[in-house]
């Protein structure tokens, strides 16, 4: 399905990317990653990242990428997990950053397998701020684990948050534990943008495309 | 075992290296590149790849005489190369070796680098891994199980691996002659013991090899 989208999301905000499944919302931070081809233009900060058909290759792109699932690699511990996305790696700052997602001692040497699934998108939040990306994208990461784990999760994204200055883009079914994040909502349906524009307006507006989409309208 | 039991033997073994180790290169790219292509024409690729295991050995034999055979372009090219002809040599039956255990290599190669996923793949691109490095860090370390089969199989087969090898190889001992056609001799000879000794052997060598990547697969899962 060919997805059409437009936005700009200022440094230090977040855009939460909302809308029924198959709206095309992975299919645009894979775009903007470069995972997928696409047509037209992704511009972060003075860099053009794609233009037209052509674009910098994937691992070109300082994009911290949070897959569903985490998209952990199955053969290495959460420690290599992270050191592997360092350009320069090292195994203190490795360690730091998965301290600050609250995972320390013996669990970060275990592999993917033997971690929880918060514990996952912990290393999984970790190894995408390892780049020092110039924009972070996360694919439903409060999904599929339980709900305290998952107002945990959001803390911690809060946390990302504070400690990245990079635009952040987060694909979400649940806008209720992305509001507090999220300075920007855009609606998706059908491959399109239907309606966009600053969180707190169009979650407050109970006529928005949004929250009649919520309400189940 | 007499002295023309180990020739062929030796022979066996040697032809069983060799083809693995022609073949692991191959098998990597190919069944690589079977995995991520977005190609059309893949599945004819496919079917193409996979024909030697299913055409009658006669059939791949009389192919390979003529397609390498002295009036051949690769047969004149192998000619002007060593002064000898590719048919009825080693380097003959190892080419007829490579062509047919080419299935057994690339199938199990292609579904282990099938199974590493898109995601995966994204995910190293997304960690700033060139191509290269993402294939030696990321999908090589995933896959090698797979790669691991197709080198264990191709290496049985080419074991026990006999029309193709007696229609481009003949059976010229110490050059041509692998340890089943030394059995096929044999039971022409009516040496019913010299054979089944000899079957024995094989059996035992291909056993060893698939019990050894079970053990392999066993302590990795």
């Amino acid at each position: 399905m060919a997805v059409a989208a437009s936005f700009v999301v200022p440094p230090g905000q977040t855009l939460a990317l909302v809308g029924p499944s198959g709206a095309g919302k992975s299919s645009i931070l894979k775009a903007i990653a470069g995972l997928l081809p696409a047509a037209g233009t992704v511009q972060v900060g003075a860099t053009c990242w794609h233009t037209g058909a052509a674009g910098l290759p994937a691992w070109q792109r300082r994009a911290g990428l949070v897959l569903q699932g985490g998209g952990l690699f199955p053969h290495l511990d959460a420690l290599a997990n992270v050191m592997i996305a360092q350009t320069r790696p090292d195994r203190d700052a490795a360690a730091a950053l998965l301290a600050a997602m609250q995972m320390d001692g013996a669990v970060i040497r275990r592999r993917p397998a033997q971690l929880s699934g918060g514990e996952q998108m912990r290393v999984a939040l970790a190894r995408a701020l390892a780049r020092a990306p110039e924009v972070l994208l996360l694919d439903e990461p409060f999904a599929a684990v339980d709900p305290p784990v998952r107002r945990a999760l959001v803390a911690l994204v809060a946390s990302v948050r504070q400690q990245s200055a990079a635009p952040m883009i987060i694909v979400t079914h649940d806008l209720g534990e992305a509001a507090g994040i999220a300075d920007l909502a855009a609606f998706l349906d059908g491959g399109r943008v239907v309606e966009q524009g600053a969180a707190g307006r169009v979650l407050a507006d109970p006529a928005s495309r949004l929250n009649r989409w919520l309400q189940g309208g | 075992m007499n002295e023309a039991d180990l020739t062929a033997l030796r022979l066996s073994l040697v032809l069983a290296a060799a083809t693995v180790a022609l073949l692991l290169p191959i098998g990597l790219w190919l069944g690589h590149w079977l995995a991520v292509t977005r190609w059309r024409g893949r599945p004819l690729a496919e079917a193409l790849l996979i024909l030697p295991l299913l055409l009658p050995p006669t059939v791949v034999g009389l192919a390979l005489l003529v397609g390498i055979g002295p009036g051949s372009v690769i047969g004149r090219g192998w000619a002007a190369l060593t002064g000898g002809q590719l048919v009825f040599s080693f380097a003959g039956i190892l080419a007829a070796s490579v062509l047919v255990n080419l299935p057994l290599m690339v199938q199990p190669a292609q579904r282990a680098f099938e199974a590493v996923g898109d995601d995966l793949r994204g995910a190293a691109a997304s960690c700033g891994l060139s191509p290269l490095r993402a294939f030696a860090k990321v999908e090589l370390p995933l896959a090698w199980p797979g790669l691991a089969t197709g080198a264990v199989l191709a290496f049985a087969h080419t074991l026990g691996e006999f029309g193709v090898v007696l229609m481009v190889g003949g059976a010229i001992p110490g050059e041509t002659a692998t340890l089943s056609l030394a059995i096929y001799d044999r039971v022409q000879a009516f040496d019913m013991a010299g054979a089944a000794r000899l079957a024995l052997l094989l059996l035992g060598i291909s056993l060893m090899a698939i019990t050894l990547l079970f053990l392999l697969g066993r302590k990795r899962g």
